[in-house]
């Protein structure tokens, strides 16, 4: 067996999901493999939140094969509040323990992320020991989110980590999400900020037509979609969805 | 198995300790019935009277309390702040979640107990351990019993607010129903008192042996056959999310 064959893969084939007399997919199919991050675009109402909770059988497809070789998945949803008076190094250790079964310990993490990205580890730190009830919304966002990578999760679905979050830790979420995939990790990740889907995801899915449509590059989508900037060719195809 | 225990003790902690560091809960199940006793006990002479008889009430509040206060109202709140939604969507994960909400409710509503009962024991006969346990099993009956009911309602699509609102209603109406049936006798209320499961709950606590095991043989069906229905239909999307 080729090391290409024994690498772990999501696949979703022929999926069709109907809501309420509305299609959300058709015949749509994508996969997702071992150290790659795949991003999924699409306007509001688009699918992307119904898809992810499919994945993680949140919802059933109407019809579609779903293969998925993954053992060890997490799923950060878009909205998560949380405890006022817990603080969110008890609050990590609170959703990790209903994910994997190690005791999660905040100095594995601190290596973890001092690897990925030095410049976090110390801010990391700070906000494990900080109340909820005192983080902001963007703090807990990219806390929850470099906590979910650096579990033990192999496969790791985020619905739009980092809305909310300012520029320079929407970088290092990105940055980690990177060291993460290196090391192994596939990640499917959604997102409105088309540049950074675009900059940062080794292949990316635009929903129209509702289908994943691949695309490898920022410029493959433009050309397609006849524009001559990322938000443009989102909007044109965002427009063949709405008609 | 023995990761899944690790990981139940490990959630029990953090539910625990968020409960007890909010002082409005313990205010109003612990410190308040505390105070009404004394108000009531000599304001009314009620020293001469039996502890089990007058305290039966104070007992079934505080189980009352923290089985919908606590363990019911905590899950209708990890429901509707998103967090169920993010990471206990597996069935291991829903019985590990509600394993662990009631063992650390269980755990708080007996330091509850124990608290209450060294606070009045001993304005009547004085501490004596062989009361105390009487006492406990019939409580912990108690509790399972409200359990019960709060399983069945955090199955409803109620938010936070409408939960918080429907428990202090029902809470409010089966003591009022309970209490003026005591003091009235009169046959309606008698009757209406037979659907009234703080009535059953002070019958529980001032119960001889014989009364108590034909309560358990109602009682603990009713809460396995609960936890049944609570994993097989527990909600897991917030009721505000538009799925």
């Amino acid at each position: 067996m080729s090391k290409q064959d024994a690498a772990k893969k999501l696949i979703v084939d022929d999926l069709d999901y109907v809501i309420s007399d509305k299609v959300i997919y058709s015949k749509a199919s994508m996969e997702v493999n071992e150290g790659e991050i795949r991003g999924v675009l699409g306007p509001n109402g688009a699918g992307k939140t119904t898809f992810f909770d499919i994945i993680c059988s949140l919802r059933n497809a109407d019809r579609g094969i779903i293969k998925n070789d993954f053992l060890n998945q997490v799923y950060l949803s878009q909205t998560i509040m949380t405890p006022p008076v817990l603080r969110m190094g008890d609050i990590s250790r609170l959703a990790l323990s209903f994910i994997s079964p190690k005791r999660p310990s905040k100095q594995v993490f601190l290596d973890r992320l001092n690897s990925w990205a030095p410049e976090v580890s110390n801010r990391f730190s700070e906000i494990w020991s900080k109340k909820s009830a005192i983080c902001s919304y963007g703090e807990k966002r990219w806390f929850f989110t470099l906590t979910l990578l650096a579990s033990e999760s192999d496969l790791i679905i985020l619905d739009e980590p980092t809305a909310g979050v300012d520029p320079e830790f929407r970088h290092y979420i990105w940055k980690c999400l990177s060291a993460a995939a290196k090391e192994g990790r596939a990640i499917l990740v959604s997102s409105h900020n088309v540049n950074e889907v675009a900059d940062n995801c080794d292949v990316f899915y635009m929903i129209y037509g509702h289908r994943f449509n691949i695309f490898n590059s920022s410029e493959e989508f433009m050309s397609c979609h006849e524009a001559d900037s990322l938000d443009r060719a989102f909007i044109n195809a965002a427009t063949m969805t709405s008609n | 198995m023995m990761n899944s225990v690790m990981s139940l003790f490990r959630i029990c902690g953090i539910f625990i300790k968020e409960q007890f560091k909010e002082p409005i809960q313990v205010f109003w199940i612990m410190l308040s019935p505390c105070l009404l006793f004394y108000f009531h006990a000599y304001g009314n002479g009620l020293l001469e009277m039996n502890y089990l008889e007058v305290s039966s009430w104070y007992y079934s509040y505080v189980a009352a309390s923290v089985a919908l206060f606590g363990f019911s109202f905590y899950i209708v709140g990890r429901r509707e702040s998103g967090f169920i939604r993010s990471f206990v969507y597996t069935r291991k994960a829903k019985l590990l979640f509600l394993g662990a909400q009631f063992v650390s409710y269980l755990l708080v509503a007996l330091v509850y107990f124990s608290a209450f009962y060294l606070a009045t024991a001993s304005l009547f006969d004085g501490y004596n351990l062989d009361e105390y346990f009487f006492l406990l099993i019939r409580f912990s009956l108690c509790f399972l019993f409200f359990c019960s009911f709060g399983i069945a309602l955090s199955l409803l699509p109620l938010n936070f607010q409408n939960a918080n609102t429907i428990i202090s209603i029902s809470l409010f109406s089966m003591i009022g129903l309970a209490f003026t049936g005591h003091l009235s006798g009169s046959e309606y209320l008698q009757i209406a008192n037979h659907a009234n499961p703080f009535q059953y709950a002070v019958e529980i606590m001032r119960s001889k042996t014989s009364a108590f095991s034909q309560y358990s043989l109602y009682v603990i069906p009713l809460y396995m056959a609960s936890n049944v229905m609570g994993v097989m239909m527990f909600r897991v999307n917030p009721v505000w999310s538009r799925y």
